[in-house]
């Protein structure tokens, strides 16, 4: 990983923007924008979630929607059936996405790549038939309305109420950081190079000692962790679950998030959270040419472009560098020349 | 009662059986799944519902909307997969998901989301066997998936190309001893594979309606049948197919009707989780 | 195996191994074992079963029938990883690297059963995380200077020439810390110099007192390097012994080096 160190020049800068977000609410007045940005946080940590077993691991799920539903679902039915709150229904939301996860996971991943896509569709389709047939439980096609705000936070005198968008701002923001962190620290583990050796290799990484069904299995759940605390916070968000979010379409668009981004890479999640949040809401009178849309990027990226728009910058970077090596080469030979 | 859920099965079960076929033909050649089998079914169904609107006589429209899903699979391999066979396995799988997508949502474009009766020269007839009445669409159905089965099995032993298509769930290379392109043998097997599923989409047409979202539950049942067979099995993905038809239809009598899709996605986590090699999964072990 | 003190210091047993494709049998009542700190070579025409052997003794498939012992387990069917763990480490016949990553990177994989694959530790950054992680770099520091590829370690490992390529893979086997290196074919492809310069690490490596275990096809290879040659044929043992005896074997003279003396 030497090659990947960063310097601390650009450490202090990463700092410096990342305290800065936090401000951003100061510079935005009107609050759909707020909304926007809000949406495109809960988005960046349901592709960061995803891309850790898409990217980091290699392997495709298609149910990361249902995860973002169990979470959000969850959430919501604590807060409203037992008066929980937001503090309290987030670590439920997580415990039973990583449980439900695990045992996905288990299931899809012990043969070929694609018995998961399949196994994770079919759970989808289950997941997304409970939540509109189970009328009981969650309030089948119409949802489960006014789900509470968290509750005010209360520190050393200040108080930091939630009433509109702007308050949610910097809670999902320091969410979207713990994501970034976390899977910061966890690729840059034992636990992370054995993912990535096993996208890379399988076989040789068996070869080296690293137990594949587990490892992959284990970030499986991980990943479908992130998806349920993204849902909790969906939920306390909009303060509204309803079916129709939680369907293929939204695992699609997740995974189409990560492959424009950049399958294997943080700020390619992000990025691609970013423009799909912002297009999705462009296109929100055409959901179908949307999708068209989606569905049209997804190929021509895979076959074109396979890591994304940060994969694009990398090869342009890599180019630039090279370039500019050269000409500082051949104008030290010239300055050298030119002193003899 | 019990007949008429049987019947239902029966119908039910030779779509998923023709649906099967495909995905483990292209199994067979490429190891891959086809992720975009099911837009297949949609498109040869929707293709027919239009010719059927230009007042195409009915045999020419399911023929054409036949033809139409072998070209559409033929044209996914020419124009994606076949240029990605270097590429790794993952990004395939991740542009079957996106061809998709995109027929999908495609179809929704053109033709709206929604659903559209084909109609049948059968639909409306029935023929009585004792005291029960059964819809001769359903008799047709059954007696076509019965010949599409035979015709199947004869192209595959009796044909040269068939035999290449055989050898090549083999070793894909091995078609090159028997003078045959690989490349050609691959496009065969969608062409083939995809007119199949075209025919299921069609078949299904006039009794399930036709809509852009409707090759999704029938691909992933396609897929259960296919994995419950064995992968790659093509006997075992009929006969599977069949038996999850009749599982579908009988299990649908003791659950709410919202829950019916679920029994197949059920039965496919639960073979995927006890035996993912399938219930016939052996006899193509030791075939290989 | 006929000498008492062989036997006893044999790190590697094969009894009676039996593997079948279909109606091939690409093993077939295999026995023959490793002698510890020794460079064992398999030798045998192409499709002797070799590699299927290799595949055997890794775990990547399960034999029909017999057993594999590592000194006195038994890891016989064991995953691959496991047996990995037990101290046994290979390179493959087709040189399996990782595309992505650079020259440390790949090696960086090799320690992972030094660093571990624990999450917790992970997420804390605790002490022995830390520890180990330096552990496993100053490891892999000390083994690419040993193969000798410290100055590319930034290079991306699937751009380097063939034979660096194979010293990439040899690095990522050592990094494992393995008793027993599986070596399958590693000098195919490779010019004069190049294998030349594989030998000397080989017995490098085994001077550090890792037992090599290696299929190759250059007999000149073969009979410097090795103290021990074990020849098959369709599956089954031919002959075993030192390169003298089986250099001059008639039966392996016939069956597998009968083409290279015509030839010469």
């Amino acid at each position: 990983m030497e090659q990947t160190k960063k310097s601390y020049f650009q450490k202090i800068i990463l700092i410096i923007v990342g305290i800065a977000l936090f401000l951003l609410p100061f510079a935005i007045t009107n609050p759909y924008i707020m909304y926007i940005i809000n949406l495109i946080l809960i988005y960046a940590l349901l592709a960061l979630g995803l891309d850790l077993i898409v990217g980091y691991t290699g392997q495709v799920s298609v149910g990361h929607g249902a995860f973002f539903g169990i979470g959000a679902y969850t959430a919501a039915i604590v807060a409203k059936k037992v008066g929980l709150s937001f503090w309290l229904t987030l670590p439920f939301s997580i415990v039973i996405t990583a449980a439900i996860g695990f045992i996905i996971g288990f299931i899809g991943l012990k043969l070929i790549e694609e018995y998961l896509v399949m196994a994770t569709l079919a759970f989808g389709t289950i997941i997304w038939l409970v939540f509109l047939n189970w009328t009981d439980l969650t309030g089948g096609p119409m949802g489960i309305a006014g789900i509470p705000a968290p509750p005010t936070i209360k520190l050393g005198g200040f108080e930091f109420p939630f009433l509109q968008y702007h308050d949610y701002y910097p809670l999902l923001l320091i969410f979207v950081y713990l994501g970034i962190l976390i899977t910061r620290l966890l690729i840059r583990s034992g636990f992370g190079r054995a993912c990535t050796a096993i996208r890379d290799d399988e076989l040789a990484a068996q070869a080296m000692g690293i137990p594949v069904f587990k490892t992959k299995v284990t970030m499986f759940t991980i990943s479908a962790t992130f998806c349920g605390a993204a849902g909790a916070l969906y939920a306390h968000f909009l303060h509204v679950v309803s079916p129709e979010t939680f369907t293929f379409s939204m695992s699609v668009t997740i995974l189409t998030m990560v492959m424009i981004g950049g399958q294997g890479s943080i700020a390619g999640a992000i990025i691609g959270a970013s423009i799909l949040t912002i297009s999705s809401e462009a296109l929100r009178e055409t959901p179908e040419l949307r999708m068209l849309i989606y569905g049209f990027l997804i190929v021509i990226m895979i076959m074109f472009f396979p890591k994304g728009i940060m994969g694009l910058i990398q090869i342009i970077k890599r180019r630039f560098l090279q370039k500019n090596i050269l000409i500082e080469k051949s104008s030290v030979e010239k300055e050298g020349l030119g002193y003899e | 009662m019990f007949f008429d859920q049987l019947i239902n099965g029966i119908v039910l079960g030779s779509i998923y059986a023709l649906m099967a076929i495909g995905y483990t033909m292209v199994w067979n050649v490429l190891r891959f799944i086809n992720f975009a089998h099911g837009e297949v079914y949609m498109g040869g169904a929707f293709v027919s519902l239009y010719l059927l609107l230009l007042d195409t006589p009915i045999w020419l429209a399911y023929l054409g909307g036949v033809l139409a899903g072998a070209l559409l699979g033929y044209l996914m391999e020419k124009a994606v997969y076949m240029r990605m066979r270097n590429a790794p396995k993952l990004n395939l799988l991740i542009a079957a998901i996106g061809i998709s997508i995109f027929l999908q949502n495609l179809a929704q474009y053109i033709w709206g989301a929604t659903p559209e009766r084909l109609t049948s020269p059968f639909l409306y007839k029935n023929i009585q066997i004792g005291d029960m009445m059964i819809n001769q669409h359903y008799i047709f159905i059954i007696i076509l998936t019965i010949l599409v089965m035979m015709v199947l099995e004869l192209f595959m032993n009796r044909t040269i190309m068939g035999k290449a298509v055989q050898a090549a769930s083999q070793n894909i290379s091995a078609t090159q001893l028997m003078g045959i392109n690989a490349n050609k043998v691959i496009s065969v097997t969608f062409a083939i594979g995809s007119a199949v599923g075209a025919l299921a989409g069609i078949l299904v047409g006039p009794v399930f309606l036709v809509y852009p979202t409707m090759g999704i539950f029938a691909g992933l049942k396609g897929f259960t049948a296919s994995v419950m067979g064995g992968m790659g099995n093509i006997p075992g993905a009929m006969v599977a197919g069949l038996l999850l038809g009749i599982i579908e239809s009988f299990a649908a009598g003791f659950i709410s009707s919202g829950y019916r899709d679920a029994v197949a996605m059920v039965i496919l986590l639960f073979i995927l989780l006890v035996r993912p090699q399938g219930i016939f999964g052996k006899i193509i072990q030791q075939k290989v | 195996m006929s000498s008492e003190k062989g036997y006893d210091t044999a790190i590697l047993t094969v009894e009676r191994l039996s593997k079948a494709f279909g109606g091939v049998k690409a093993v077939n009542d295999l026995s023959f074992s490793v002698t510890q700190n020794a460079i064992h070579a398999i030798i045998g025409p192409n499709g002797a079963g070799k590699s299927t052997l290799f595949n055997l003794i890794t775990g990547v498939i399960a034999p029909n029938e017999g057993k594999i012992k590592l000194f006195n387990h038994d890891i016989t069917s064991l995953r691959p990883d496991k047996i990995a763990q037990y101290g046994v480490s290979r390179t493959f016949q087709n040189i399996r690297l990782f595309p992505d990553m650079t020259v440390f990177e790949t090696v960086l994989i090799g320690t992972y059963l030094l660093t571990g694959g624990k999450l917790l530790p992970a997420l804390f950054r605790s002490n022995e995380f830390r520890k180990r992680e330096r552990q496993a770099k100053d490891r892999i520091k000390e083994i690419l200077q040993f193969v000798g590829l410290w100055d590319m370690r930034n290079e991306y490992a699937a751009k380097l020439s063939y034979g660096n390529q194979r010293r990439v893979e040899i690095a990522r086997a050592l990094a494992t810390n393995p008793r027993l290196l599986l070596l399958d074919e590693p000098t195919a492809g490779m010019n004069q110099k190049e294998t030349k310069e594989l030998m000397q690490l080989f017995s490098q490596v085994n001077q550090q007192g890792i037992t090599i275990l290696i299929i190759a096809h250059d007999m000149h290879l073969v009979n410097t390097l090795s103290n021990q040659i074990t020849v098959i044929n369709f599956g089954e043992k031919l002959v075993e012994g030192p390169p003298e005896v089986i250099q001059n074997h008639p039966a392996v003279v016939e069956a597998y080096m009968g083409r290279a003396e015509a030839n010469a």
